[in-house]
């Protein structure tokens, strides 16, 4: 089974419509083993710095954005297969 | 020792490049007045004497803020591609140092807040946002920043808008200065503002009335 991994929407609250965020730094690659509850990247929104978590284990199948680009709410981020 | 640090642009820095790079395109004036602090100063005295609090020019300068940018709505907003938004309420962003560069987390609402209340939110929120604790809402929905740098000493600058807003104010250090007034001369305590404001949104002589009406709202004091 493929997860889509998105920012946690509870990281959006409150945050003004169409506000973007920053992948700022992958602490992963395509092909990596992960587990569940891994920090996968570091991200910006606003001026707050946040981290994404792997919401399940498996291997990093492929990775959506590179670092420094921007993403919106519920944007694919990255998919474990 | 190696003076040679490379700080690459990540993280906070990338952001604040960013939105600092955005905020310049906007086509900016500087206007400055100087404030008598004489009266201002005797306020924050007699106000930590009452509360026990750790008040500063700075917290009275917010209280002045708000009643003065309800009274001129214009200075109180933001600007898009489609227009203009006056704000109704004063939404104030203050600038604050941290070990890994400037934030700005807004104090809402402050028409409604006493002295009191500004000097609890304030240190809470600087508090937080050095530790990084700050949601990203907390950063969101200011309509106006103000930027003070009294603390180092700097007498005058002119900050850099913090984008969508039209205006944001620099404020000096207090020190004295030799004065005329009634013929003779005396040391007296000022403090220089700053506003720079987009042009866009925000002409000139509005603007200096706004300044003006602030110089008078500080230099009475009645918080």
């Amino acid at each position: 089974m493929t997860t889509v991994v998105t920012l946690d929407d509870t990281i959006w609250e409150d945050v003004e419509a169409g506000m973007e965020a920053m992948l700022d730094e992958w602490h992963v690659s395509q092909g990596d083993a992960v587990t569940e509850g891994q920090c996968l990247a570091t991200v910006m929104l606003v001026k707050s710095s946040h981290e994404l978590i792997a919401p399940s284990s498996g291997v990093v199948s492929k990775l959506y954005l590179a670092e420094e680009a921007y993403f919106t709410q519920g944007q694919p981020l990255l998919e474990i297969a | 020792m190696n003076d040679e640090t490379f700080t690459p642009l990540k993280g906070l820095r990338r952001m604040i490049a960013r939105n600092l790079s955005q905020a310049w395109q906007a086509p900016r004036v500087a206007q400055g007045i100087t404030v008598n602090m004489t009266n201002c100063q005797v306020r924050v005295d007699a106000l930590r004497e009452e509360t026990g609090l750790k008040v500063t020019v700075t917290h009275l300068l917010l209280k002045a803020l708000a009643g003065t940018l309800q009274d001129h709505p214009q200075v109180n907003a933001t600007i898009s591609t489609e227009g203009i938004q006056r704000h109704e309420d004063v939404n104030i962003a203050v600038a604050i140092a941290t070990d890994s560069g400037l934030l700005v987390p807004v104090i809402s609402e402050v028409q409604k807040k006493s002295v009191v209340d500004i000097v609890a939110e304030l240190k809470d929120l600087a508090t937080q946002a050095r530790a990084n604790k700050l949601p990203a809402s907390a950063y969101q929905k200011g309509s106006f920043t103000l930027s003070s740098l009294g603390a180092t000493g700097v007498e005058w600058f002119t900050p850099v808008l913090n984008s969508p807003q039209v205006a944001i104010l620099g404020a000096g250090a207090v020190r004295d200065r030799a004065v005329v007034a009634d013929g003779r001369i005396e040391a007296v305590p000022v403090m220089e503002l700053t506003l720079v404001f987009d042009h866009r949104a925000l002409d000139g002589y509005p603007a200096g009335l706004f300044l003006k009406d602030l110089k008078h709202r500080i230099e009475t004091a009645e918080f």
